[in-house]
């Protein structure tokens, strides 16, 4: 945790023409076709595409939850062959365990990894105290905020000192107000640790706050458009948004995701024309 | 001596508390108008038969001291505890086993669902013939009322525990042990306390029914008793008596399930 070096270098993730096939209602589905791109270690890794285009699928393959049809992924040169401490997922809304107090939750971790029981509550305690928590260790999930979940959920899994961090919409279904909290406080997080990360979100402000690397999604069957590089300087801080290269980076993006998102829909429906209005809002170039 | 002077004066503090609780005060209310619309209704010439509540608060304390009242208490209460208590064992054991494992339940469950819909009640013949004594019958018959409930909320809480949970558990490094006892366990309990409480319930159903059909003490016995003897009275006190047990039953359930799962207070 405090050894930021070592985490640098650690979970260069490749994945490589990667494939899935899903059965949905019986039939089968074409969801990945020929995606790859690479997780860079050090670098906090955005993953945005359009609603439905198979993002979590993707996290799912990385945490070893799923294997893909064809394809391969390796961290740090190994193929991934199942679930393990060295890929943490931080799930959309929480999976924290509900019947566990905040500093079971997180200490879950380290002692199924043999780490004694003292150290680990210790080692708890200040990961907790970091995330804003301290004083809240022995409450369960249900007896804190949204928020709060989510920063011991984010603890939960950075405490097993991941070779990658895999953020699935965390900060889904969090109003607006605790929203921004959450990206500052991971913000920072990212800032003092560095650990490899690879965040998912379908918000465009969201992605190019917090990025190095923007990874776009194209509509299923998924693949790669483009990656954006993001050279803001860090620490970022909220104000960025109003800078015009946030402006421009955002626009890009948008007409990125706009074209894919349009393939979502059926032409000529009321859907694709409100969506053809939102574009023109927007000022996108089309 | 400090510390139990704090300690008392916490008791009374709590005590001050649930006695201040305005929900204990509607249910008191709501028990006496129930009472009191009895007894108007009695007086004025509806329910003939019944006797009315103030006949039934003088002919309890001669109904408690009649011998056998609280040898009845006893007797169903042992049959309702033993069966049930068999019935948990037995449905946990098998709802977890066949949460767990694909096959056994391909090869347990269609016979259990056969099984399942045939009414406690309806074993009554063919358990007094193959149990020697009436009393084993009984706790038979309160078993198979418990052991479905149970067996189907086991084996439901653990089909509807989150996938989130075990991938975490999985990507944690879980053994298969603990992702047995940390989160498979704690995460089928309430599902687990729903079929007790459900279960409770149906025992004194059970033992109730099989006690007037083939009974000797219980309160069962003692209401249809009541009857041979033509006791309006003793019919009456008989059905409340049975009313408070099972109250009290699932009083002692949701007081347990409380402190099992002390992450769910306050739902």
């Amino acid at each position: 945790m405090t050894d930021t070096t070592s985490t640098t270098t650690r979970g260069y993730t490749r994945l490589s023409g990667i494939g899935k096939v899903l059965s949905r209602a019986g039939r089968p589905e074409v969801i990945l076709r020929d995606c790859s791109f690479d997780i860079k270690p050090g670098k906090l890794n955005v993953l945005i595409g359009p609603s439905g285009c198979g993002k979590s699928t993707l996290v799912n393959l990385i945490a070893g939850y799923a294997a893909p049809s064809i394809g391969t992924v390796t961290i740090d040169g190994a193929p991934v062959t199942g679930p393990g401490p060295d890929r943490m997922v931080v799930f959309q809304e929480t999976a924290l365990f509900p019947w566990m107090t905040l500093l079971d939750n997180v200490a879950y971790g380290p002692i199924q990894a043999g780490v004694a029981h003292g150290e680990a509550e210790s080692h708890t305690r200040a990961l907790l105290a970091k995330v804003g928590l301290a004083g809240f260790e022995q409450r369960y999930p249900d007896q804190v905020s949204g928020g709060m979940q989510r920063r011991a959920e984010v603890a939960r899994a950075l405490i097993n000192l991941p070779r990658v961090l895999l953020l699935d919409e965390p900060f889904r279904g969090l109003d607006h107000m605790s929203r921004g909290l959450m990206q500052e406080y991971f913000l920072q997080l990212f800032e003092d640790e560095g650990m490899t990360t690879l965040f998912v979100t379908s918000e465009v402000d969201e992605a190019i706050l917090l990025a190095d690397r923007v990874i776009v999604l194209s509509y299923k069957p998924t693949a790669v458009k483009a990656v954006i590089d993001v050279d803001l300087p860090r620490p970022r801080t909220f104000q960025m948004q109003t800078l015009p290269e946030f402006a421009a980076l955002k626009a890009r993006t948008l007409q990125l995701l706009y074209e894919e998102a349009m393939k979502g829909f059926v032409k000529g429906t009321a859907a694709s024309a409100e969506l053809e209005q939102l574009v023109a809002a927007q000022g996108v170039v089309r | 001596m400090n510390a139990s002077a704090t300690g008392f004066a916490l008791r009374r503090d709590r005590l001050l508390r649930a006695i201040r609780n305005p929900v204990l005060w509607q249910g008191a209310a709501g028990v006496a108008t129930f009472f009191l619309v009895w007894q108007i209704a009695k007086a004025i010439g509806f329910l003939a038969v019944l006797p009315s509540p103030l006949d039934v608060a003088r002919g309890v304390p001669q109904q408690m001291v009649q011998e056998g009242y609280w040898l009845s208490w006893v007797a169903s209460g042992r049959r309702v505890f033993l069966g049930f208590f068999a019935a948990a064992v037995l449905a946990v054991t098998l709802g977890i086993a066949m949460g767990m494992s694909r096959k056994l339940r391909s090869g347990g469950f269609p016979i259990l669902e056969i099984l399942r819909p045939i009414p406690p009640l309806a074993w009554l013949p063919l358990a007094i013939l193959f149990w020697p004594s009436p009393e084993m019958t009984m706790m038979f018959l309160t078993f198979l009322g418990a052991f479905f409930p149970i067996f189907i909320n086991v084996l439901a809480g653990i089909d509807n525990i989150d996938a989130r949970y075990i991938q975490a558990a999985r990507s944690l490094g879980s053994s298969p042990r603990t992702l047995f006892w940390r989160v498979l366990v704690p995460g089928a309990l309430p599902a687990l306390f729903t079929g007790l409480s459900i279960a409770i319930g149906i025992t004194w159903e059970v033992v109730i029914a099989a006690e007037m059909a083939s009974g000797q003490h219980g309160l069962g016995y003692l209401t249809w008793n009541a009857y041979m003897g033509q006791s309006l009275v003793g019919i009456v006190v008989g059905m409340l008596s049975i009313g408070v047990a099972g109250m009290a039953s699932s009083g002692v359930m949701s007081w347990i399930g409380k402190r099992a799962m002390p992450w769910r207070r306050g739902h």
